[in-house]
């Protein structure tokens, strides 16, 4: 299409950009346009480049910028807001807690093939509600490497905290999950839910005062204590038992209301300083 | 600049070359502009629309078929992105560039083939003959590159009348060229 003869001459280009054309005229430039070099060329010749260099530096930002990991580009797919996609890339250790998850995974399959029933479900029941903790723990201990951004920022720590947070408890729970495919431990499957997300709800509302790490061995060693306990009869039942779950949602609740409390202290704090 | 065509300097962008982007950008980014600006009035719309264009031609440069005009490839995703903006759809770039980048048809269809000739006179007076509705047809289609279905969601009209306008439409040319030329 570059060999046709004619060609739209400097004159007929201004009045074209000046929509100054009649329809026939404005259709034979823009198929022109379209497959001829030399008319193209000619009409960069035209163009003011002020309005285009701001365009490209805005194109070598955004290219600069790498792909999305899948993950990340899954949630921006679900709605989440760049500005938090761009603090989850930037925590480039949250892999560690996601492969430590899984090695956990692996762990706990292995040493459960070699356990008693009775064992097997002890082990679950410690393992599975500890694993969020963990993940949680791992995340936020990761935010530290952000401290910059999140003072540079509107993001609060604690946001940053609970965006992965979310992420991590997204790994965690269908990982606890297929632990419970592992058989004969399905009984005690449902029991550990609750404690869960109670464990984690409290590990989150006590990183407002505490360090990741010693919330985590805290809450790990409250609850081994709790797996003790509930296992000294010689069974888990009581795990699944309505007041075992009962408290555990009490705590939860409690928890969870500590944390709102909390969070909207922080954020006036931020507010005010 | 160098003399490397835009199919290779696709091949380049398409291995990770920014300095290929650029000059693709130096080469199209005028025209485009020029011819994006007759679309819409508001300037910093034609801007998103090229930042957004040329992005989606550094992710799917390897999307690019090779046949065809590249600038008439590069004008597909344009033209497209530019439609999205107007009405409102502020969907991330990455899954609808790689869709339209995927979906562009190059401009090599008979029907623009021919239309080149519309710079020959005849065929650029029976499309000024041509009445309002059938010439924003012929505008969607042939002159903007759209496909049928793309046309109607534009105009809002069902496919069907589409694609009954634009057979009206060449109809009309093809009368309009013989009675002018005898011939085609």
């Amino acid at each position: 299409m570059t060999d046709t003869t004619w060609h739209a001459n400097g004159d007929l280009l201004v009045e074209y950009a000046a929509g100054r054309l009649d329809y026939a005229a404005q259709a034979a430039i823009e198929t022109h346009l379209t497959g001829c070099s030399t008319c193209r060329s000619e009409a960069t010749r035209l163009t003011d480049r002020t309005t285009l260099e701001p365009v490209w530096e805005r194109i070598a930002t955004s290219i600069a910028a790498p792909r999305l990991p899948l993950p990340l580009r899954l949630l921006r797919r679900l709605g989440v807001p760049d500005g938090d996609l761009v603090v989850l890339r930037a925590s480039a250790n949250l892999l560690v807690p996601f492969a430590l998850a899984l090695l956990g995974a692996l762990v706990f399959a292995i040493i459960g093939g070699f356990l008693g029933l009775h064992e097997q479900r002890i082990f679950y029941l410690t393992v599975a509600p500890l694993l969020p903790v963990l993940l949680v723990g791992g995340a936020y201990d990761t935010t530290d490497s952000l401290r910059e951004l999140a003072e540079a920022t509107t993001f609060s720590k604690l946001r940053i905290a609970l965006l992965r947070t979310t992420v991590a408890i997204g790994f965690a729970l269908p990982l606890a999950m297929l632990m419970a495919l592992v058989p004969n431990i399905a009984l005690t499957a449902g029991a550990w839910l609750l404690p869960a997300l109670a464990l984690t709800m409290c590990a989150l509302t006590l990183f407002t005062w505490f360090s990741p790490q010693a919330v985590v061995v805290a809450l790990s060693a409250a609850w081994l204590v709790v797996v003790a306990g509930v296992s000294a009869g010689g069974t888990t039942a009581v795990a699944s038992s309505p007041w075992f779950q009962l408290v555990f949602l009490a705590i939860l609740a409690g928890s969870a209301a500590v944390f709102a409390h909390r969070l909207r202290v922080v954020a006036w704090r931020r507010a005010e300083r | 600049m160098s003399e490397v065509d835009d199919a290779e300097l696709l091949r380049q962008v398409a291995a990770g070359d920014e300095a290929a982007l650029g000059v693709l950008f130096d080469r199209h980014s005028a025209w485009l502009q020029m011819r994006l600006r007759r679309r819409t009035s508001d300037p910093d719309l034609v801007a998103d629309v090229l930042q957004d264009t040329f992005v989606a031609v550094w992710r799917s440069a390897r999307k690019y078929r090779g046949d065809g005009d590249v600038g008439a490839w590069i004008w597909g995703i344009a033209i497209r992105r530019l439609i999205s903006l107007l009405r409102g759809h502020r969907e991330p770039l990455p899954a609808s560039a790689d869709v339209i980048a995927a979906a562009s048809p190059t401009a090599s269809s008979a029907e623009d083939q021919i239309l080149v000739a519309v710079e020959h006179g005849e065929l650029g007076a029976a499309l000024g003959r041509l009445s309002p509705e059938l010439r924003t047809i012929v505008q969607a289609t042939l002159i903007d590159g759209l496909t049928t279905r793309e046309a109607a969601r534009l105009l809002g009209l069902p496919q069907g009348t589409v694609k009954s306008r634009m057979r009206a439409a060449k109809a009309q040319l093809r009368g309009q060229l013989m009675t002018e030329n005898g011939s085609l």
